[in-house]
């Protein structure tokens, strides 16, 4: 261990005191720590078939790292699926979630547990258990214990939620430093917006969030415009998309009518 | 090469051969039976990644291409009853404004979902099956297959349709019934329609057929008509009200439909009404099975989006 880190614990632990949960600290290591993203912006047009984003950055030797990559907050109506008279499975429920991010892409350098516990994970929501607590607090309906589970796996699947352990690569840097590095894949599905990237940094059960840096989704070239006309000018996208939609059509009818005349 | 295209309204990216693909086989079973097709692409659609919504929004934007294409090939084989498409349209139009009105209804009273699932079941179910042991029937009959089925035997129906007033002579669809019989029907598979979230075609080719005693020809042909007017209305409303409409997604199904619709147009013309209907019962029994074991089958996940219906 190395003096600094050990004078950072020092100051961790008298800075732990003051802060609501335990193990939620200013690390001290602000002054090494640097993270770059690349795509800083990524550009959704008719060729968009998701991208790979690469995090690289530095910390402080003896961490151990957890980079998270999320979208903005919003509240998901579900319905609950169950049996009904004992065969048929249907809908017999609804759940709202609120504060749930439209993508949640983690990756860490070791195994959860072994960051930090619980609550400090909770508190700086790295993990799904720390998803689901926030998730299920702020929701004001009954939520039943399998409900988050299901509903990780219906992220899961569409992979707009992944956790990937492991996924954070250390290698020893210049100077006692770490050298950290991540990829985040985020999906063709991947929502417009604001996202967030943030590298934490963990040690002896003791975490804290180094670095943020925000990442842009935003559609371009048609794709913007196509969606700027239906989202603002809904009237006149739908008479423009049936008038081209009968042009097609009435077109096609015509061509193949010609050319059954000549087939004669 | 990746193949695939962003689709902005989807938010998705998808195979353009597959969405052509699709397109085309849609427009073919739309041009051969005059369905529309939606009861068979939208899922399709939700199955490749486009959200439900989306689908059945772009669906109906495409189904007015490949019904205008459908119409005028049949308008130009003179089998489509106009008079009749009008009165079926006009009582489509009632029957589905009742019908969003039921739907409130039964959400409102809970169990709507069982109800429509149940009531989309049954229907499918009894349409098909009676469809398929016609035609069967009338196939094996030989050329018994072509005369109207139902001349034979007179029911309570067929007393009712005889002593109602106002009868009117479709020309097109050579058949003389009071005008109130098609604009009751319109109601009825209007409001089924509006309360399935369909676009009706497959349950107004069998009233048209069966209790129209419409040939089959002029069955499909009207059908198309009446569902191009049906699909248009629904573009307009699901763009200004929802903004669901991916005209990109649309455009691409509709190369495709278009095409088949002409091919199946084509098809339709080479097939006698027997072998038609039986090949039309198949696929609705076929949509039925699926939904039935969507039913009996566990789900991958017992978490859905609402409105994913």
């Amino acid at each position: 261990m190395t003096s600094r880190s050990t004078s950072s614990l020092l100051v961790s632990a008298v800075l732990l005191a003051a802060l609501p949960a335990p193990g939620v600290a200013a690390l001290g290591s602000e002054s090494i720590v640097s993270m770059k993203i690349d795509p800083a912006e990524i550009s959704v047009n008719v060729f968009y078939s998701g991208v790979t984003v690469h995090v690289e950055g530095t910390i402080p030797g003896g961490y151990d790292a957890a980079i998270l990559c999320s979208g903005e907050e919003d509240s998901v109506a579900l319905k609950r699926k169950g049996k009904v008279l004992g065969f048929l499975w249907m809908s017999v429920g609804d759940v709202v979630f609120e504060d749930v991010p439209s993508i949640y892409v983690l990756s860490t350098s070791s195994p959860l547990p072994d960051l930090a516990p619980p609550q400090v994970l909770e508190k700086l929501g790295v993990g799904y258990p720390a998803l689901e607590s926030r998730v299920v607090q702020s929701s004001e309906q009954t939520v039943l214990e399998r409900d988050f589970e299901e509903f990780l796996k219906l992220k899961e699947s569409e992979n707009l939620y992944s956790y990937h352990e492991g996924g954070v690569k250390l290698e020893p840097g210049p100077s006692g430093t770490m050298r950290v590095s991540a990829e985040c894949l985020l999906p063709t599905k991947t929502p417009w917006g604001e996202y967030e990237v943030r590298l934490f940094g963990f040690k002896a059960g003791i975490g804290e969030l180094l670095r943020a840096e925000p990442l842009q989704v935003a559609p371009v070239g048609m794709t913007a415009r196509v969606s700027n006309l239906a989202q603002n000018q809904g009237l006149l996208y739908g008479i423009l998309a049936v008038i081209i939609a009968l042009g097609v059509g009435l077109l096609t009818g015509l061509a193949f009518a010609r050319m059954s005349k000549k087939g004669d | 090469m990746d193949f695939s295209i962003y689709l902005p309204v989807a938010g998705n990216a998808i195979n353009i051969f597959l969405l052509l693909g699709l397109g085309g086989v849609v427009g073919f079973l739309s041009g051969l039976f005059g369905v529309g097709g939606g009861f068979l692409l939208t899922p399709l659609l939700i199955m490749i990644g486009v959200p439900p919504t989306v689908a059945a929004a772009s669906d109906s934007n495409q189904i007015v291409a490949a019904s205008a294409s459908g119409t005028y090939a049949h308008a130009r084989a003179g089998s489509v009853d106009f008079k009749m498409g009008v009165v079926l349209l006009i009582g489509g139009i009632i029957g589905g404004s009742g019908g969003v009105f039921l739907i409130k209804l039964l959400r409102m009273l809970g169990e709507a979902d069982f109800v429509i699932t149940i009531t989309y079941v049954l229907m499918l179910g009894g349409i098909g099956t009676y469809m398929f042991f016609e035609s069967l029937e009338n196939l094996r009959g030989g050329k018994r297959g072509r005369q109207p089925a139902v001349e034979s035997r007179p029911s309570v129906y067929a007393r009712l349709a005889r002593n109602l007033p106002w009868r009117v002579h479709f020309r097109q669809s050579n058949v003389t019934l009071s005008i109130l019989m098609p604009l009751l029907l319109g109601v009825l598979v209007g409001a089924l329609a509006a309360v399935m979230g369909v676009g009706g075609g497959f349950i107004m080719v069998p009233v048209m057929v069966y209790l129209l005693r419409m040939p089959m020809h002029v069955v499909v042909g009207t059908s198309l008509f009446q569902i191009l007017f049906t699909c248009t209305n629904v573009t307009i409303l699901q763009a200004t009200v929802n903004h669901t409409v991916d005209f990109l997604l649309a455009l691409i199904l509709l190369f495709g439909s278009v095409v088949g619709a002409q091919l199946g147009a084509r098809v339709s013309k080479r097939l006698n009404a027997d072998q038609l209907k039986i090949l039309m019962a198949i696929i609705v029994l076929a949509v039925m099975v699926r939904m039935l074991l969507g039913l009996l089958l566990p789900p991958e996940t017992l978490i859905a989006y609402k409105g994913g219906e």
